[in-house]
């Protein structure tokens, strides 16, 4: 027992500040209907935030109010808007917008901060006590006492306090918020703040032991989805319990696992893993995607009719075509993007088309392209066709649990896939293995192994993938994706399938996002893991919404922001404030259709005349006469 | 197949048949015992004041909603456990009381999904391509939907520009290029001016007769119901109170007492 001891208590500590972090997620999640992926970057920020006062001599107390309270009260009425401005826009849109945030707020520290984790101050006692030899130090008991008092706190405020039950029957019934005589832009404001302050408290907990990595930091985020999805995204003591359960098995497991390298990242999965089997275990009705859409974004539809697709489509691929001719040693720049525009136009396919969501799309990238480096001895192109479907199995593991639900809790999945391929899935001899980067083939024949001569492989794969796009947006499916987008609910009652019909978009992205990583590959001498880290997932989505909605055309625009553009500009700087734009590009994108909606008028009628809201009174006309009386 | 055909292929079935339906939401029973016959080649009405469960009836019916207890048949054959799409493929298509359109698509868009998202399936080959055959039949049905329902000259709109009567057309439009045998309408005429009420009734009276399809329809306009249905079933509260013709319902003092009730608070 006493040999488990340490790591219980330390499991303990942990999972109290994941459980703090997590009440915070649900309860804004709750009232708003916004899932906010960025409250990680709330919780860096704030860590940083303490760094900066603290070194800059402002006393401790100060400066934890400060960071807590203060900084903590202004991101929660910041955060406040932005919930607002999303919240009457499509999932997908919800997502992108909090992920922009997140994107943001880590790049944003890179540039002040750097990339490498700084020390972080300790600033809790650290003298202690031994129970049966095992040190519980005081902090560690500051910490989880702090947790505690936040998860009592919340209990008490929604028991005694009147804007504390108007706020708890919300919880409890999202669709409250919407009737009259409640206050719930107050109800919001305060879940926001409540919510914003736990995330800061959290920060400062949690880098004493992650010291000030903004990666790290930022993925307390993934944690608190771990620990909500025990309480199932709506109870807040189970968030919280949640959390203690995550932390237990989080420092737990690494001395249950095998000591081998390749379980070094199992820590990091536990969440990714424990999501999947809530999604899996819990029925439909009890996991509801909170939040009203209204203005649903118009799914993209080429307008331009087939001869005129024809010319641009010809005119472009001949430009492309000179690009050897005339960019000399920088080839390879264009090359590379190349290989990013079928990437871009898998995400398209699946965003555009669909209005499904995906954050692990580099990952399915980095299938195909660790694959690749094994099928050396297989014909080329059956190398990249076999690469491409290695993602697909993987995209029904996320897919499948995911879809049966809503939108929403895909994309959470798929953001937990793409950590647990990063911190245990490339490493694994399938993929990458543990060798210092792997060499993959280019094709051999025709001198299509040189430069010039891969770089039109590359062109003839870009078309083939766009014509693919194309053809699936024209095709019964494209039409079924459509209808999907606009309601779900007629489909299914006119007979069609729509679960199957979204795993099916989904593995056809993950498909093509690998084949683009199998071509990718052999671009270099060779390739290795570190390029695909899961928050490339995040930027190129975001990337691919500010190139607008064009779902060929965006993908190129996409692939030239992201690739060639960089290539070009030297500036160190620039290269540091890339992510930074795209990740506030994306969360002004998000939240532009609500100002432009005037959601900030919170009077805006929801339903178009005829409609009732479904628990509204009926306009007096339509009062039932049953009988004429004769 | 044409609509009509495809109707009669499953014509001979008994219709639409629910048994002792019983629909609790927490402590609420929003539905409470119903049963009811909706055979096929006739108009049934279940009328009932605001709240008394009737879309929730229908949901039950179309599988959008597990009942608490009671079972559902179709032509004889109990689908309380089957999926919504499966029911729609056994013949079974509604409306929405707030309607449930493809906002980005055409008019004939909406109509013709009405009939490929049965052809689409749940086999993913069907739901990626479409044979040239089906291809044509969508041209056809959706042709003689819109005709049907008076829109023709609707077909290259949006839903989004149109007043809720033309929409409220698109959709029976829809549901009638389904070729479903059973229809269940959801407050159809609701927002539509008189005029526009009658020329829905006759729509529904012609689909009656050239499909021979049944329907199902809940509606607060009573001249209409009175008029089109052979058969009419009340609740309240969830409870069915009366069951009866048009005439039989007309003389009731159950149904005139619940229509008092509803008066107080006009
Ligand atoms: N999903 C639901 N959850 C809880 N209560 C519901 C739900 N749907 C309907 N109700 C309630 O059930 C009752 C019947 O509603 P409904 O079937 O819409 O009535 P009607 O269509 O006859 O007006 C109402 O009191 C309504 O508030
Ligand atoms: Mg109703």
């Amino acid at each position: 027992m006493s040999d488990y001891l340490p790591f219980i208590v330390f499991g303990l500590v942990s999972g109290s500040v994941y459980g703090l972090s997590a009440m915070g997620l649900v309860l804004t999640y709750k009232t708003s209907g916004i899932l906010n992926f960025g409250q990680g970057g709330v919780t860096a920020i704030a860590a940083f935030l303490y760094y900066d006062l603290t070194r800059n001599s402002v006393p401790v107390p100060i400066a934890i109010i400060l960071v807590v309270l203060v900084f903590g009260t202004l991101s929660g009425l910041v955060l406040e808007v932005v919930a607002r401005l999303l919240a009457r826009t499509s999932t997908a849109n919800r997502v992108v917008g909090t992920v922009g945030l997140l994107l943001f707020c880590q790049s944003i520290l890179v540039v002040r901060y750097g990339g490498a984790a700084l020390p972080f101050p300790g600033f809790l006692p650290q003298g202690g006590f031994t129970v049966s030899g095992t040190l519980i130090r005081a902090d560690q008991v500051i910490t989880a006492a702090i947790a505690l008092a936040a998860a009592v706190g919340i209990f008490l405020f929604f028991r005694w306090t009147r804007l504390g039950t108007e706020m708890r029957a919300v919880v409890d019934d999202p669709d409250l918020l919407d009737m009259t005589g409640r206050s719930p832009v107050k109800v919001r404001r305060t879940a926001w703040i409540i919510g914003s302050v736990f995330a800061s408290a959290s920060g400062l907990l949690i880098a004493p032991t992650s010291n000030l990595d903004s990666v790290l930091l930022t993925l307390l985020v993934v944690q608190a989805f771990g620990a909500a999805a025990i309480g199932r995204f709506t109870s807040l003591p189970l968030a919280y319990a949640g959390g203690l359960v995550l932390g237990l098995l989080t420092s737990l497991a690494p001395k249950w696992a095998p000591q081998t390298t390749l379980f070094q990242g199992l820590p990091l999965a536990i969440p990714f893993l424990l999501l999947v089997v809530v999604l899996l275990v819990t029925s439909k009705s009890k996991l509801k995607e909170i939040g009203r859409s209204v203005l649903s974004a118009a799914p993209a539809t080429s307008r331009l009719t087939l001869n005129q697709m024809l010319g641009t489509g010809i005119v472009s691929v001949v430009a492309l075509a000179l690009v050897p001719v005339l960019v000399g040693a920088k080839l390879i720049i264009w090359s590379q993007g190349l290989t990013y525009v079928i990437l871009f136009l898998s995400l398209s396919l699946l965003v555009r088309l669909s209005g499904q969501v995906s954050l692990c799309h580099i990952a399915f990238q980095a299938v195909g392209a660790a694959v690749m480096t094994h099928l050396g001895d297989v014909p080329w192109l059956a190398a990249v066709l076999i690469a491409g479907l290695a993602a697909v199995p993987l995209g029904i593991l996320v897919a499948l649990p995911a879809v049966r639900l809503a939108g929403l809790f895909l994309a959470v999945t798929t953001l937990g896939l793409g950590i647990l391929m990063q911190y245990l899935g490339y490493a694994t001899n399938p993929l990458f293995g543990t060798q210092l980067g792997r060499a993959a083939s280019r094709p051999g024949a025709f001198g299509l192994d040189g430069d010039k001569g891969y770089y039109y492989v590359l062109l003839a794969f870009v078309v083939g993938t766009a014509v693919l796009v194309l053809s699936v947006e024209r095709s019964r499916m494209g039409r079924l994706l459509r209808g999907l987008a606009d309601s779900p609910t007629a489909l299914v009652t006119m007979g069609a399938g729509i679960n199957g019909l979204r795993v099916l978009v989904f593995c056809l992205s993950a498909f093509v996002a690998s084949v683009s990583g199998a071509l990718l590959a052999p671009l270099f001498g060779v390739i290795d893991a570190t390029r695909f880290g899961w928050l490339n997932s995040l930027v190129v989505l975001t990337v691919l919404v500010i190139a607008g909605r064009g779902i060929i055309v965006a993908p190129f625009i996409a692939a030239a922001l992201i690739q060639v553009v960089p290539g070009y500009v030297y500036n160190q700087t620039f290269q540091l404030y890339l992510p930074v734009f795209f990740g506030l590009g994306a969360l002004l994108m998000a939240v532009a259709p609500g100002i432009s909606g005037s959601a900030l008028v919170p009077k805006r009628p929801r339903r178009r005349a005829g409609d009732r809201a479904p628990h509204a009174l009926p306009p007096r006309a339509h009062h039932p006469k049953l009988v004429e009386v004769p | 197949m044409t609509t009509a055909e495809r109707v009669d292929a499953v014509t001979g079935g008994t219709g639409l048949r629910l048994d002792r339906l019983v629909v609790k939401f927490g402590g609420l029973t929003a539905v409470n015992g119903l049963s009811l016959d909706a055979p096929l080649g006739r108009v049934t009405a279940l009328l009932g004041p605001n709240g008394a469960g009737k879309t929730t009836a229908f949901n039950v019916c179309s599988g959008l909603q597990r009942p608490t207890d009671g079972s559902v048949e179709l032509d004889g054959r109990d689908i309380t456990a089957l999926s919504p799409q499966t029911r729609a493929r056994r013949g079974l298509g509604r409306t929405f009381q707030k309607m449930e359109l493809f906002d980005h698509a055409t008019v004939r868009d909406n109509v013709s999904m009405g009939r490929e998202a049965a052809m689409a399936g749940s086999l993913p080959w069907r739901q990626i391509f479409s044979t040239r055959r089906e291809r044509e039949e969508l041209v056809e049905v959706t042709a003689r939907a819109l005709e049907l329902c008076g829109i023709v000259g609707l077909a290259d709109r949006r839903p989004v520009e149109l007043s809720t009567g033309q929409r409220r057309l698109v959709e029976l439009a829809r549901v009638v290029a389904g070729g479903f045998s059973m229809l269940l309408l959801d407050e159809p005429s609701s927002g539509l001016d008189k005029a526009e009420t009658q020329a829905f009734g006759e729509v529904l009276r012609k689909l009656v007769a050239t499909t021979g399809c049944g329907i199902l329809i809940v509606e607060h306009d009573m001249s209409l119901v009175m008029d089109l249905s052979d058969y009419i079933y009340v609740m309240e509260f969830g409870t069915p109170i009366f069951e009866g013709t048009p005439d039989e319902v007309r003389r009731s003092p159950e149904v005139r007492a619940a229509y008092l009730g509803t008066e107080g608070d006009e």
